[in-house]
């Protein structure tokens, strides 16, 4: 936010109506609001203190844009907004949902009220206020009061003093830890800050970050548990804001000790510290204030746990570095491979200087036939060329020793940079298991279930990235524990077990994979119940039910569409239920499986690979694109015989060892341009990638395996979401960008393309059967002759369609029997080109190759027809000839 | 600045990096312009225009890698020194016929998504009048992601970077591998 403050020359102009915007203006509220809009459906997911900071200071951002400004009644709202985020914020309240409703509905009346005024709802400002007044009385009186309480329910469960303060088991240092972390690096700042102020420095912006981070701090301190602190700085943001109010902010340097009571109070904890805390919070806020002299000796003396030996790095940082990592292990494969060329030039040398050595032995064969000068001259030029020869070797040969202890020791240099550098990827899981606590609480004090958590293995670790993207599903199950598996304190009673339930989180290291689990001693699955669902859903038939084992059963519950609940309860079972974890764990390259007994309890074992953003993979062609396709689902890389290949249900299929895999074209999977030159190699085996994901089968059929390694996976932005296959995307040694594949989704993407005949698979069919019986078009633009290109086309088994203009070429082309388009081209008409960026530019146009006969042979005209998406080209002249019937059939053959 | 760059376009560049370390030079309270400097092309024969100020770099053509299964209006993603910018397919994001001169990339300043836009040049340096600078009054419609301004008499359709991220997919909330949401 500190660089929003361009004021817009358009502002100060006399002659601008009040109530109107400057464009200017308006990007920036619509962008802060829009930012802000985002945040607090972010605050709901997670519900973070230290956030519910950052968003009052972002409402505070708000407030002094000049367009609010200019609008007194905005800025009250505003004021109240902040209020109500401070006051959730001190009281450790939470954030319901109903409050994010209300703010979110403030914020789109704060947008239509600054683009047109006197839109706002005076009923919505009222809402607002009165909700601010009851929190302050909740504030200001004891947690328990009841009486007062009007608001949403959402405040009288929340309003706990201590998150884990009724948890038994649970440690909550990890908190304390995090916010130590941040103290310690925030507190320097803080120092800095304020001696700037009390140098006099008048700088909104110094005022603007104090603020900022005493507000971070203080949520992050409340939400660690440190009341004392939390309430301190608190203080300390109040005597501020006095202090601003009175525009003596340089008094502020006056505060200065008070940051070193902080200080010593975070380092080591004691009640004389924390007593110290209180009276200087309350001196802070008392009218007559005066500076609070700072006696501490022991900082010194103390140890510091925490600061100096860690720091906080951004995780898009390590992915940079990590990215910069992959790029050195690529260039080492590149070295070596250079060192094994320069080892062949050296095997070259010890093969010249053998046949060195048999011409001297000739040479001293055939001396004594020869004139004596010429056998001198002779000898002499041998010895010589055997001197120079001898110590080149002897150069290169050191050279090339040297060079390989060298390439060695940065080989293994590289292999331990990388695996440092994952290291410092690798967070505990306990950063994982964190929120679970809370979450036991909130949900087992709803249902009134007590509930024992046990974590075991909380030291094992994982890659950042997919401990974040493993919440969702984790927590997920952990609701479900509650919610479906476990009973109530009195069902408990009556089956004979402690009333208290009992919940584990374990995780595990095993080779490259993390295995979480989620156990519950609840009343397990019943596999009746989920038999009967199954077959009531449709995804089971009676009769097929009967022979299903009782893991099979299980199995059943990730199905889509499948609740064994009858009623949705509000925690879970939304309908959704595990397939999404089946779907969110899949999607890792994980799985997740279940165990159950009825009456003993229930287990999901999560299994995740160790780390994402390194992932070894296949680089393939695929047209006249290229891919990575991950090993992890790779099976094998084979080639096979046209034999090999055949028809099963109407789908393309490879027999295999007994076992028919379904097969499918990449280039067409992807929907990849086709290549415009054949490569020279044999057509008698095709490459066959066999994918291996989720029980299911693919064989992916592609033009060229380029070899294994290791590639970095960049992310790509949100924007491509809707872009499954991609999982991500990797640079080649040469900056060529490549897509890293999805594999999961190539199998679901293969499985849902029922029906792909044999010449969609991109095979060439003429080897093993005879011309297929099925239909096969080529569309004619506009201006070809038809007749010139009868007997070529027919011969090759192909139907013309004529058109007689552009439109026509496009309608025709949709046509899933169309193979091949034939346009003309000429320099004088440019639709051409047009409609064959069109062409190429449609979805179900794009995968007919396209040939363009040109009127004349021009660069220019080819160049530009490749270039517009062409597959090849041909001058009119050859039309009908051997070159134009091969290209014809190249294309044509391929079907895709 | 690409070492391939035509003249022109290193030109404009540079006029685009003055105008900028001028503007920094300034505190914003005292900047008083003449006008709003635009960097114009042209796109199927119309054109159109960036405030200069949100262009990041200029670049000329490189290869783009396409995303299987994504949004036409996304062409791929190409490589910047070694991070990713998602290219867009101008054309057919402003309902253009293709234009294959297309080939300029514009990359620009966008809070959190690297983006380019595809463009044909000539590239050349405007500038908008701030006091004919439309306010709430615009020309088009309010989803539109541009307006049409007079720049010298002529008009042009000025392209605004933030509303083409609303004009693009939006992103869904299912969960990704490498979840991924850009943290806020």
């Amino acid at each position: 936010m500190s660089s929003g403050r361009v004021d817009d020359p358009g502002d100060r102009s006399p002659d601008r109506p009040e109530g109107l915007l400057s464009s200017e203006e308006r990007r920036r509220l619509e962008a802060t609001i829009r930012d802000l809009n985002r945040q607090f459906l972010e605050l709901e997911e997670d519900g973070l203190a230290s956030s519910l900071g950052e968003l009052s200071d972002r409402l505070q951002a708000l407030a002094r844009e000049p367009a609010i400004q200019r609008r007194a009644p905005l800025s009250e709202v505003l004021e109240t907004l902040r209020e109500l985020l401070d006051q959730s914020a001190r009281a450790e309240a939470g954030w319901s949902s109903s409050d994010t409703d209300l703010l979110l509905e403030a914020l789109a009346n704060i947008l239509d009220e600054a683009r047109h005024p006197g839109s706002w709802p005076p009923e919505l400002g009222r809402r607002l206020e009165e909700l601010c007044r009851a929190r302050r009385m909740e504030g200001g009186q004891s947690a328990s009061e009841d009486g007062a309480n009007t608001d949403p329910p959402a405040s009288g469960e929340t309003l706990e003093a201590h998150p884990f303060g009724n948890l038994p088991d649970i440690d909550d240092s990890f908190l304390l830890e995090l916010f130590r972390e941040q103290f310690f690096e925030t507190s320097a700042e803080i120092e800095e800050l304020l001696l700037r102020l009390e140098k006099g420095t008048d700088d909104a912006e110094v005022a603007g970050a104090l603020k900022r981070h005493v507000h971070n701090l203080k949520g992050a301190a409340f939400q660690a548990g440190l009341e004392v602190v939390g309430s301190y700085l608190h203080a300390f943001e109040e005597r501020l804001r006095r202090l601003e109010e009175i525009d003596d902010l340089a008094a502020a340097g006056r505060l200065l000790g008070g940051v070193d009571t902080v200080t010593a109070y975070v380092r080591t904890p004691s009640p004389e510290g924390a007593e110290r805390l209180r009276v200087a919070s309350q001196e802070l806020l008392s009218d007559d204030w005066q500076p609070t002299v700072a006696v501490v000796d022991e900082i010194e003396s103390s140890q510091s746990p925490i600061s100096g030996q860690t720091i906080r790095v951004q995780i898009e940082k390590l992915d940079e570095l990590l990215d910069v990592t992959g790029e050195l292990v690529q260039q080492q494969i590149r070295l070596d491979s250079w060192l094994g060329g320069l080892r062949s030039i050296v095997d070259g040398f010890s093969r010249v200087l053998r046949r060195h050595r048999k011409l001297r032995e000739y040479l001293d064969a055939q001396r004594l036939k020869m004139p004596a000068e010429v056998g001198d001259r002779l000898v002499g030029l041998e010895r010589s060329i055997r001197i120079a020869l001898g110590d080149l070797h002897k150069g290169v040969t050191s050279y090339m020793s040297t060079t390989e202890t060298d390439a060695a020791s940065s080989r293994s240099l590289t292999a331990r940079l990388k695996d440092h550098v994952m290291s410092t990827r690798m967070v505990p899981v306990r950063t994982l298991f964190a929120s679970v606590p809370r979450i036991i609480r909130d949900l087992g004090r709803s249902q009134s279930k007590s509930v024992l958590l046990v974590l075991e293995g909380e030291e094992t670790e994982l890659d950042r990235r997919v401990v974040d993207a493993v919440r969702d599903p984790l927590l997920h199950l952990v609701r479900n524990a509650i919610d479906h598996g476990l009973e109530t304190a009195s069902e408990r009673r009556a089956a004979g077990k402690p009333t208290q339930g009992r919940l584990t989180l374990a995780a595990r290291q095993h080779g490259g994979m993390v295995h979480l689990r989620i156990s519950d001693d609840g009343r397990g699955i019943d596999p009746e119940r989920v038999r009967q669902k199954a077959v009531g859903a449709g995804l089971l038939e009676a009769s097929d039910s009967s022979q299903l084992e009782e893991s099979e059963l299980l199995e059943l519950v990730f199905k889509p569409g499948f609740s064994t609940r009858d009623e949705a309860s509000t925690v879970s079972g939304r309908g959704i239920g595990l397939e999404v974890v089946h779907r969110a764990v899949a999607a890792l390259n994980g799985q997740v499986e279940v165990e159950s007994r009825l009456g003993q309890g229930t287990s999901f074992l999560i299994k995740l690979p160790l780390t994402l953003a390194i992932v070894r993979g296949l680089i393939v062609e695929a047209g006249s694109e290229r891919f990575v396709i991950p090993s992890s689902a790779v099976e094998n890389l084979i080639q096979v015989e046209p034999a090999q290949v055949g028809t099963l249900a109407g789908r393309t299929v490879l027999e295999l060892e007994g076992r028919s895999v379904p097969l499918e074209s990449l280039t067409a999977l992807v929907g990849a341009p086709p290549r415009l030159e054949e490569p020279a190699k044999s057509e008698a085996l095709i490459n066959v990638v066999l994918l291996t994901h989720d029980e299911r089968d693919l064989g992916v059929l592609v033009d060229a395996p380029l070899g294994e390694r290791w590639t970095v996976v960049k992310q790509l932005s949100q924007v491509f979401d809707s872009a499954r296959l991609a999982s991500g995307a990797t640079t080649l040694g040469s900056g060529e960008v490549v897509v890293v594949l999805d594999a999961g989704e190539l199998v679901r993407a293969g499985a849902h393309r029922r029906g792909s005949s044999f010449e969609e698979v991109g095979f060439a069919r003429e080897a093993t059967a005879p011309p297929p019986a099925r239909l096969r078009r080529v569309v004619l633009g506009p201006d070809l002759e038809e007749n010139e290109l009868r007997e070529t086309l027919e011969a090759l088994g192909l139907q013309l369609e004529a058109t007689s203009q552009a439109s026509e070429v496009l309608v025709r082309a949709q046509d899933s029997a169309v193979v091949l388009i034939l346009l003309r081209i000429s320099p004088a008409d440019r639709r051409t080109v047009a409609l064959v960026k069109r062409l190429k530019g449609d979805e179900r146009t794009r995968r007919v190759p396209l040939v363009l006969v040109g009127t004349e042979d021009s660069d220019t005209l080819r160049r530009e027809g490749l270039e517009a998406g062409a597959s090849g080209f041909i001058v009119q002249s050859e039309v009908g000839g051997e070159s134009f019937s091969r290209m014809i059939h190249r294309f044509t053959r391929r079907g895709l | 600045m690409s070492p391939n760059s035509s003249p022109i376009e290193q030109e404009v560049i540079r006029h685009v990096l003055r105008d900028r370390a001028h503007r920094a030079s300034q505190s914003h309270a005292t900047v008083e312009h003449d006008g709003t400097p635009l960097l114009t092309f042209s796109l199927g024969g119309e054109t159109y225009a960036v405030e200069a100020a949100r262009v990041r770099e200029v670049m000329s053509a490189k290869p783009i890698c396409r995303i299987p299964g994504a949004d036409p209006k996304l062409r791929g993603v190409v490589n910047v020194r070694g991070g990713l910018v998602t290219v867009l397919d101008t054309c057919r994001l402003l309902d253009l016929p293709p234009d294959g001169r297309a080939t300029s990339l514009l990359v620009l300043e966008l809070p959190k998504l690297q983006l380019a836009l595809q463009v044909a040049g000539p590239l050349d340096l405007a500038l908008l009048d701030n006091r004919h600078r439309p306010g709430a009054s615009t020309h088009g419609d309010e989803s539109s992601c541009h307006r049409a301004v007079a720049v010298s008499g002529r008009l042009i359709g000025l392209i605004d970077p933030d509303r083409l991220l609303a004009a693009l997919p939006t992103p869904s909330h299912r969960d990704r591998p490498n979840g991924r949401r850009e943290s806020p």
